[in-house]
């Protein structure tokens, strides 16, 4: 018969007590790690700090219970109970015993099967306890007293305009004005400084403010508008109001005689996001021979914070010539980083979207504020991907057939200038040659651009640019380094008549000498001043071939500046809405009569500027008398938008309506309504005959 | 040739000497010593009584103190020193009320010296009769001249003209009356400067001139008046074609407030003006200002051209636009109407000034903008339009009214009798609407316009530029019965100096600062004229530097005046006899005692 005993029965109790004397007498250490956590860094922090140190102790405890094996046991057993003759391990071991232990073990079995489990264990270290958990629950106590006292709102700061009061009268003695942002925004809540208040919009202002004796009730009163009762607390009276619109509001007091200076309550407008690529770096890329996917990656950045999803829409345009077909889908995307400045990176897989050569891919993203209520979206810059479509089969004979692919894409005139200032910035890091080799690339792209403005000019083919002939010699050519380099200027070289066109490939090959009809477009200042301009490209594109990127750099400005005024030239006005004509009399038509025509006169609508009751009040204001505030209230309420800082005015009109006898005020007003005065155009003044001894002056002049 | 004095003296001391050493040989001891002495004297008395000496007896100079005198000034000899009320106390000064009461009091006096900073106006009224001398002051750093801004028409602008001592390298700034700034220029070394910016509604307006140090410390801030008047509606004819010429005039007319008929001929006998305006006297005596369209004026006919000339001598103002090249016969047309000019058949380039010197200053000057505006419209880096102008001859009888940045003719007038016939030059003046510069354009054809327009009794009396409170202030072209009304309502009425000749002048003593009324009672019905008054330290440096200016160019005319006028002054020489008669006296008695014998 098997004797030994297994030890687990005796064992559990004295592990279940050190596990609980380890949990006991470390985890005070752990919430006030905890504790510490949620005060310093967030609650988040508690919480996790919490939680490892949980995991911890747990290891803890189960590491100091299975220290407490069958050897611990046999010890224990051995020094506690002498009746077991020292001869405990007997029973617990598992090794073959002789006889005469046998015959032991069994005695001591019987004996050691009378023991209580329970008393085999360690007594509680009521000491160690009490004082880990003393000093946890002090340093708990001390965590909590320090965060009630941090988030405990800082006493009243003395009232800078304490006006002085007669005896008896209420008077403001202190204030304190608490400001908490949407939670949108992400702000903590702070406290003003002042009355005065500039915050974001939407932000919840709370007022307290003491007064000294104490009134009957306060109230702020908003200037021309609501009054915000205040209730007494337990640190002075207290209020609070949304910030929305701009206003003035003023601290008053039941008892008060004397009106306290307005103060101002100004909001801060949410900013839409706004939108801006990163790479591709150009609007405009080329599909590489077997690219499987596009990566497109833009960045929004806003005041507060972008949402994380965005909408990424990509429009394909497939085919060729006039048989293009168009599809629209969007996705959503997820950016990534500072929620005030978010990353979106996109792989658009290309085989989904079925592109074959010749068409484009154009991918847009759409993003949102997390303004709230109404978030703001925005849509950013597309950016174009392009499928180049093949190069014509070189047929012997058939040159002529050969089409121009890729529409041109010049560097506009100002990125020419940006390109050399860049290149005059990194001379010093350049060496000789490749600087002469980045000087002569922007004398290549000043050189396109002069031919490009030359075309109008009728100048001779011979210096248009020609396409590469598609012989086999030939490699592709360079193309993409003239591509609009940042997709910010495309407006900048005009269309040709014959841009990118396939029917005039006689004059793209040829070599006439004739002007192009392009040329008789222009009227003969434009022709001047766009020859000036082809002069000042002529003289920046030697200059920047050989090297001299300071020198070209005059004549390139020189060049926009005429480029910019031959746009300035030819500049179309049209109306905002197309006019209507009457319909025209086809019986009359081409006849040459005239009879029975009526001229009915051209009418003008009088242009009316609704500034009648500010100049009213501005003209009653020099002279002393009885101004009508609230209507010149009214007007700057409804006309905010247009006044360059209405609040200023409100503010005059305020004081003014405070002390209406005041000479100063009204001055002060009558100035601040010279900026809300709109400029009549201008009229014409009669001129004085000088009285009568002017009148025969004149006369005796002859 | 010896002088006549000169010849006395010698004989006279040749005769003394011989007198006095026969004496001192006669008898030795204290007496001969003494007679000695006496003949000596009674050569000199005799000299002295012949030639009396130009001793300062009663002949002082007037010592006359005024403003910022140095604090150390004393009389010299033969001065009297007296202090005018401005100036500072100082030792031994009699203090005077006025130039006039020293004057008086010291009636002795045969020049004048003055020291300080200069006679005020109420002392350079009169003339002293006396010959004076004044060395002004260095001027005081700051503002030295201001010519305020004309009366400018509602909406356009006015500039005003300024001089700055010890301020090169500083910077003058016109600030609104909000205290935006308007305008700035960096001041020279000759120190002189133009500001410029925009009126607004009627009405008096205070900018203010504020001049800052080369390192933009402000100097000073100066008041400067601005009267914008509110004006009768002009009745203006617009005789031409349809085109977008008439069409912007016409919308720029409605807007100015001009009550304009206009007659656009479309052809086919299509008027698409609205009817109703005929060329004849009647209607032209009616109208202030005709518009017209050169080519309408040639398909006018001799006729009606000579009714216009007839309505422009009788005061009606007219301008003659170029829509085309001027040919001879256009030419002579507009001499017969009484403007005289060659050239005009080539178009030569108009420089455009820039609108602002910055953005902020533009948005300052136009104001508020419309509802509906957009924010990018119409910048300051907008380029300017290409504009051409008819190259016109024009005489000197031609008044240019409105010329472009390099100072080129766009229209000038010439009067003729009442009226004055104006040549707008500018072909296409619309294209400055078009290119953002309306300002301009309503600027350009308010100028030319407000030059012609029929004459009119308006009542605008001639009123000092800058008033201060506390300072006479002469108002002239006032009837009798006009009065003044200060801030405070008090009423002063002003009484017409009958010396002051027909323009009616009245002289006005401001008491406080403030808008003042001049209200006179015409013919229909009350008419008033505004002006303000500025405290007494407003302008401090210009008047010192103004008293300095006045106070030499008065002590010249002093000078010049009164020189002639002083004669030759010899002190009385009876004293002298008598001193003569009795060391005389004294000598023939010493002597009869000397030649006496010692025993009698």
């Amino acid at each position: 018969m098997s004797l030994e005993l297994s030890p687990d029965p005796w064992l559990a109790p004295a592990r279940r007590r050190a596990a609980g004397d380890t949990v006991l007498v470390w985890s005070p250490l752990v919430l006030v790690l905890a504790a510490l956590g949620w005060a310093l860094a967030g609650i988040a922090v508690g919480v996790v700090l919490l939680i490892g140190g949980g995991i911890a102790l747990a290891w803890l405890a189960a590491r100091s219970a299975a220290r407490l094996d069958t050897g611990w046991l046999v010890r224990r057993l051995n020094a506690r109970e002498a009746q077991l003759e020292d001869s405990a391990a007997l029973v617990f071991s598992l090794a073959q015993r002789s006889p005469l232990e046998q015959l032991q073990a069994e005695r001591i079995a019987a004996r050691v099967a009378a023991i209580d489990p329970a008393a085999l264990a360690d007594a509680w270290p009521r000491r160690r306890i009490a004082l880990a958990s003393g000093l946890g629950i002090a340093a708990l106590a001390g965590i909590a007293v320090w965060q009630i006292q941090e988030s405990a709102p800082p006493p009243l700061a003395p009232a800078a305009d304490s006006n002085a009061a007669a005896p008896g009268e209420p008077r403001l003695t202190g204030q304190r004005v608490r400001i908490v942002p949407p939670a949108y925004t992400g702000l903590a809540p702070r406290y003003a400084e002042t009355l005065d208040i500039r915050a974001p919009a939407g932000s919840r202002i709370e007022w307290t403010l003491a007064f000294a004796p104490p009134p009957q009730s306060a109230a702020l009163q908003l200037v021309g508008g609501q009054r915000v009762a205040l209730t007494q607390g337990a640190d002075g009276w207290s209020g609070a109001l949304r910030l929305d619109v701009p206003a003035l509001y003023r601290v008053t007091a039941q008892g008060m005689r004397a009106a306290l200076p307005a103060h101002r309550l100004e909001p801060i407008a949410d900013e839409p996001p706004q939108v801006r690529m990163i790479a591709p770096a150009s609007g405009l890329a080329t599909m590489q021979p077997g690219q499987r996917s596009w990566r497109v990656v833009f960045e929004a950045a806003d005041d507060y914070a972008v949402d994380t999803l965005a909408r990424l829409t990509v429009t394909t345009a497939i085919g060729e010539g006039e048989n293009v077909r168009f599809a629209e889908r969007s996705q959503t995307v997820t950016g990534t980083g500072d929620p005030r400045r978010r990353r979106f990176t996109i792989d658009l897989p290309l085989g989904a979207y079925g592109l074959v050569p010749g068409s484009d891919l154009v991918a847009q993203l759409t993003v949102a504020d997390t303004r709230s209520p109404g978030p703001q979206v925005v849509r950013g810059p597309g950016v174009i991907l392009r499928f180049p479509a093949p190069k014509p089969t070189e047929v012997a004979g058939l040159d002529l057939m050969a089409k121009q692919q890729m529409p041109a894409y010049f560097r506009s005139q100002r990125q020419v200038i940006i390109d050399t200032e860049a290149l005059i910035r990194q001379r010093r890091s350049l060496g000789a040659e490749e600087f002469l080799a980045r000087s002569n690339t922007i004398g290549v792209d000043q050189r396109l651009l002069r031919l490009r403005y030359g075309q109008f000019m009728g100048m001779e083919a011979e210096e248009t640019p020609k396409p590469p002939l598609p012989t086999a010699e030939k490699d592709e050519p360079a193309e993409p380094e003239h591509y609009d380099g940042d997709g910010h200027d495309h407006g900048e070289a005009p269309e040709s008549p014959v841009f990118g066109g396939l029917g005039n490939v006689l004059a793209d090959y040829g070599h006439t000498h004739d002007e192009s009809e392009a040329a008789t477009l222009l009227d003969p200042g434009t022709r001047d001043l766009l020859k000036l301009a082809l002069d000042a490209m002529w003289e920046a594109e030697v200059n920047l071939r050989t090297g001299k990127p300071e020198a070209a750099l005059p004549f390139e400005n020189k060049a926009l500046g005429y480029i910019k005024r031959i746009q300035q030239a030819t500049r179309i006005y049209l109306p905002r809405i197309g006019s209507q004509q009457p319909p025209i009399d086809m019986t009359r038509r081409l006849t040459g009569k005239r009879e029975g025509i009526v001229g009915g006169p051209a009418r003008l609508t009088p242009f009316v500027i609704e500034d009648a009751v500010p100049a009213t009040a501005w003209r009653a204001l020099g002279q002393p008398g009885v101004i009508d505030l609230a209507g010149l209230e009214g007007w700057v309420r409804g006309n905010n938008a247009r006044i360059r800082d209405p609040l200023a005015v409100l503010a005059a009109i305020d004081a003014l309506r405070g002390q209406p006898g005041s000479r100063a005020l009204r001055e002060k007003l009558r100035g601040q309504l010279w900026t809300v005065l709109t400029r009549p155009p201008a009229q014409v003044q009669r001129r004085g005959d000088g009285g009568a001894l002017g009148r025969r002056y004149v006369e005796g002049l002859r | 040739m010896i002088a006549p004095e000169t010849l006395a003296a010698l004989l006279i001391a040749s005769g003394a000497l011989t007198a006095a050493v026969r004496f001192a040989l006669l008898r030795q001891g204290w007496r001969g010593w003494l007679l000695a002495g006496l003949s000596l004297a009674s050569g000199l008395s005799l000299w002295l009584a012949l030639f009396p000496p130009a001793l300062p007896l009663g002949g002082e100079t007037l010592l006359v103190a005024t403003a910022e005198t140095p604090a150390g000034t004393r009389a010299g000899p033969g001065e009297r020193l007296v202090a005018l009320p401005e100036a500072p106390s100082l030792a031994g000064a009699e203090r005077v009320p006025d130039l006039a009461t020293a004057l008086r009091r010291h009636q002795q006096v045969q020049r004048l010296r003055i020291v300080g900073r200069g006679l005020t106006e109420r002392d350079r009224d009169g003339t002293a009769g006396l010959p004076a001398t004044f060395t002004p002051l260095p001027p005081p750093r700051g503002l030295i001249r201001l010519d305020p801004p004309a009366d400018t028409p509602a909406g356009a602008v006015f500039t005003l003209a300024g001089e700055a001592a010890g301020m090169a390298g500083g910077t003058a700034e016109l600030l609104d009356p909000a205290g935006q700034r308007v305008d700035s220029r960096a001041i020279g070394d000759t120190g002189q400067f133009t500001l410029g910016g925009t009126a607004r509604a009627p009405g008096l307006a205070t900018f203010t001139l504020r001049l800052r140090g080369r390192d933009k410390a402000i100097v000073s801030d100066t008041p400067v008046p601005l009267r914008t008047l509110e004006e009768r509606p002009v009745r203006a004819l617009l005789i031409g074609a349809p085109s977008p010429e008439t069409k912007y005039l016409r919308r720029w007319a409605e807007d100015s407030g001009i009550e304009l008929k206009s007659r656009l001929d479309a052809g086919g006998g299509v008027d698409l003006g609205g009817g109703g305006v005929r060329l004849d006297t009647g209607s032209l005596a009616e109208s202030d200002i005709v518009i017209i369209e050169d080519r309408a004026l040639m398909a006018l006919g001799g006729g009606a051209r000579a009714t216009l000339a007839r309505a422009v001598a009788g005061g009606l103002g007219m301008v003659v636009v170029m829509t085309g090249p001027a040919t001879a016969s256009a030419r002579d047309a507009w001499r017969s109407l009484g403007f005289a000019s060659e050239g005009g058949d080539e178009i030569a380039p108009v420089a455009l000034a820039p609108l602002a010197t910055d953005a902020e200053a533009l948005a300052a000057q136009r104001g508020p903008p419309l509802p509906d505006a957009a924010d990018d419209l119409n910048t300051l880096d907008d380029p300017a339009p290409e504009l051409g102008r008819w190259a016109l001859r024009t005489g000197p009888d031609v008044v240019p009214v409105v010329t472009d940045a390099e100072g080129a003719l766009i229209a000038g007038w010439q009067q003729r009798g009442q009226g004055r016939v104006a040549l707008w030059t500018l072909a296409g003046s619309f294209a400055l609407v078009l290119g953002g510069q309306q300002d301009r354009y309503a600027q350009w054809w308010s100028a030319a316009l407000s030059a012609v327009a029929r004459p009119d009794a308006v009542f605008r009396p001639e009123v000092p530029a800058l008033v201060q409170a506390g300072e006479r202030a002469a108002i002239c072209g006032i009837a009798p019965g006009a009065r003044v009304i200060a801030p405070d309502k008090a009423e002063v009425a002003l009484a017409i100096d009958p010396s002051a000749g027909p323009r009616g002048c009245a002289a006005f003593w401001p008491l406080a600062p403030g808008e003042h009324r001049i209200v006179q009672t015409g013919r229909d019905g009350e008419l008033a004229f505004a002006f303000l008054v500025f405290a007494e330290t407003a302008f401090t440096s210009l008047r010192a530097a103004e008293t300095g200016r006045e106070t030499a160019r008065w002590a010249a005319q002093q000078s010049a005046t009164a020189a002639r006028s002083l004669p030759e002054r010899r002190s009385a020489a009876w004293p002298y006899v008598l001193l003569w008669l009795l060391v005389s006296g004294a000598l023939w008695f010493g002597e009869r005692r000397l030649r006496a014998p010692p025993g009698t």
